[in-house]
């Protein structure tokens, strides 16, 4: 793993080798932002070599990070630390707000607070929309929110529910982080590149919108085999709801599922964004739209718990399967564990160190069925 | 690799020099022991499987060094000079640079073969004994000892045609280097490999627009100065972004190497240099 910054953020070329760190971390996941940290002297030079909004990478992956923060430690034992943090790259849309895509420089008089709707569609092509629609150059209408040579996609293939979707004022980041919850997908970023064998473009960094690839067949974790560590599962029931009650300012609508009685477990979801602009109780057409979006509302928070709680497979320093090799983030792999049979599991972190005992990396695989 | 002497520099300048095959009473400072000399532990890490997939990588490291000298004071006091005074001059190296780094160079009759770079974290001095002594400990960021002149291939070392071999018979560990080609066609990539074919690994850089004739490509794998870049017509473009990232970056190993580049006839050399690597002394 060779790190580099990009001499040229704004044409994603010039990848300049970053020297004189002793450690790095640097994490990918499948649908949060991945995060890295490198830790070097103070003495390294690498705080003026790597300014805040600097776009990192390293040599092995396609993934994109930002330098954000800069932090000294200074301890009277020790030579002063410098400790570089970011994240992917992502968190560029955490700098845009939902609904700011908007003619500012001569707005019509009557423009008021209103919904950004997303048309009727499946969750991938509208997590892609979302992101373009705030970020891709032409598709922007301020051509000042544009990050020029990015644009979002999506691989997703099949069919799933399609349906318009009401975003409330904020981060398009939280709002895409909970889009793509809905159908489990995860994002990455495919840095520009013209790799015969590798995904992405040569004129751009591509926002993709993925569920990975089923490699269960071929991708078994073992502990026969000596591919896995230690593991910890754990199955609850504890957070999982059946029904949703979704309530506004003036309107509540319940949403109920098939279950009664013991196995009825009722969730709050907040729906104030929809009906919070109103100022008197609202009737007719009016009213039936907004319990209509709150049907959804409610649906979606339903269809984005997951049964389990908490897992934790650590993969041996010296597997059979390389990740980027064999295996991607967001991939369905198997572990075969020794507690029971084949279980399904999807790859939604990986984690890689260099130190000065070398490079080590592992991935986290998170079961998705019971 | 055989040792005659030790020398503790700082900023290039000699501090202290201590003879390991005689003392005299010449010798203002004796070593009793340096400790941390050999490779002590040494970490296996895997970091790839062979293109095909049969054979696992290992990248071999040590922990950062710590030395331990533990030396003799030995005034000449028919010259007025006193233990205080020659501990002193060791004090002094403490941190007679703004870097504070010191070197120690090894040496083997009249030439240097091997240094290793750190800062003296510890000092200690037996004040009330008999033989008055010092202790001094080391700590070294690079674990690895190596070579201080580079050992450099002309054009006229190195063959037009492949395999190009570059032998190195006196590192112990293995160890990156350098080299600059001049690029004399057009060329979609440049790939450095093992084998002619079927290779086990491979290096390939594919640069946003193909290398042209005229451009210059530097390349080195040395320890904490990796860098990848081609000037073309003034210009310098990084290019660690184009690496492949499949590639396993080019070593030399005990021994030496062998290598194997694409479209060799399309480009002419410049040179290749490394420093020769030591696992311990």
């Amino acid at each position: 793993m060779e790190l580099f910054k990009y001499n040229s953020a704004s044409t994603f070329l010039g990848g300049e080798a970053i020297n004189g760190y002793d450690s790095v971390a640097w994490t990918e996941r499948y649908r949060e932002p991945g995060d890295f940290e490198i830790v070097a002297k103070l003495s390294s030079g690498l705080r003026d070599f790597l300014p805040e909004g600097t776009l990192i990478s390293h040599t092995k992956t396609l993934d994109v990070m930002m330098v954000e923060n800069h932090q000294i430690k200074e301890d009277t034992d020790l030579d002063p630390t410098l400790t570089i943090t970011g994240r992917s790259f992502q968190c560029i849309a955490e700098q845009r707000i939902v609904g700011q895509n908007w003619n500012w420089a001569s707005p019509p008089a009557s423009l008021a607070v209103s919904a950004y709707v997303l048309g009727a569609n499946f969750t991938w092509i509208q997590a892609a929309e979302l992101l373009n629609e705030h970020l891709e150059t032409g598709t922007v209408i301020m051509s000042g929110d544009a990050v020029p040579l990015v644009s979002a996609d999506h691989s997703v293939s099949g069919t799933g529910e399609s349906e318009e979707r009401t975003l409330a004022r904020g981060t398009v980041l939280k709002h895409l982080l909970e889009i793509l919850e809905i159908d489990d997908l995860g994002c990455r970023v495919l840095r520009r590149n013209n790799f015969s064998s590798l995904p992405g473009s040569n004129t751009e960094t591509i926002f993709l919108i993925h569920d990975g690839d089923d490699k269960r067949k071929n991708i078994i974790f073992s502990t026969k085999n000596g591919d896995i560590d230690s593991a910890d599962y754990l199955w609850s029931m504890k957070r999982m709801k059946t029904s949703a009650l979704v309530t506004g300012k003036f309107v509540e609508t319940m949403v109920h599922g098939a279950e009664t009685g013991l196995s009825r477990r009722v969730m709050l979801v907040d729906g104030g964004d929809l009906d919070g602009h109103l100022e008197t109780i609202p009737t007719g057409g009016t009213l039936t739209a907004i319990r209509a979006q709150m049907t959804i509302r409610g649906n979606q928070a339903l269809s984005a718990q997951k049964r389990l709680a908490l897992s934790r497979i650590d993969v041996s320093s010296t597997p059979t399967y390389e990740f980027r090799r064999d295996y991607n983030m967001g991939d369905l792999v198997s572990v075969d564990s020794s507690y029971g049979p084949l279980t399904t599991t999807r790859v939604v972190e990986h984690v890689e160190i260099v130190d000065e005992t070398g490079e080590s990396a592992h991935p986290t695989l998170e079961i998705l069925e019971a | 690799m055989r040792v005659t002497s030790v020398s503790i520099l700082s900023e290039e300048v000699e501090a202290i020099r201590f003879d390991l095959r005689s003392t005299t009473a010449k010798s203002q400072y004796i070593i009793r022991n340096i400790a941390g000399l050999d490779a002590d532990e040494i970490i296996p890490k895997f970091y790839g499987f062979s293109k095909d997939g049969t054979k696992r990588f290992y990248d071999f490291k040590l922990r950062q060094r710590e030395l331990v000298l533990r030396i003799v004071m030995n005034p000449n006091y028919r010259l007025g000079e006193t233990n205080s005074d020659i501990r002193d001059n060791v004090y002094r190296a403490i941190s007679a640079t703004r870097s504070g780094l010191l070197d120690l160079d090894f040496h083997s009759g009249g030439s240097t073969v091997a240094r290793i770079s750190g800062h003296i974290t510890k000092f200690e001095a037996a004040y009330f004994s008999n033989e008055p002594e010092l202790q001094i400990t080391i700590q070294c960021n690079d674990p690895v000892f190596r070579g201080i002149t580079p050992v450099i291939l002309g054009p006229s070392d190195i063959p037009d045609a492949n395999p190009i071999i570059i032998a190195d018979d006196i590192s112990t560990a293995p160890h990156g280097f350098s080299m600059k080609v001049s690029i004399t066609g057009t060329l979609a990539d440049f790939t450095i490999q093992d084998k002619a074919a079927d290779p086990e690994w491979d290096f390939k850089i594919i640069p946003a627009t193909s290398f042209l004739s005229g451009d210059d490509l530097y390349f080195s794998s040395e320890f904490n100065d990796r860098y990848l870049y081609m000037i073309r017509s003034g210009v310098t473009t990084h290019l660690l972004d184009r690496i492949e990232p499949t590639s396993v970056w080019p070593t030399i190993f005990p021994g030496g190497s062998q290598f194997h580049f694409s479209d060799i006839a399309s480009f002419d050399w410049d040179n290749i240099e490394f420093h020769a690597a030591y696992w311990g002394v």
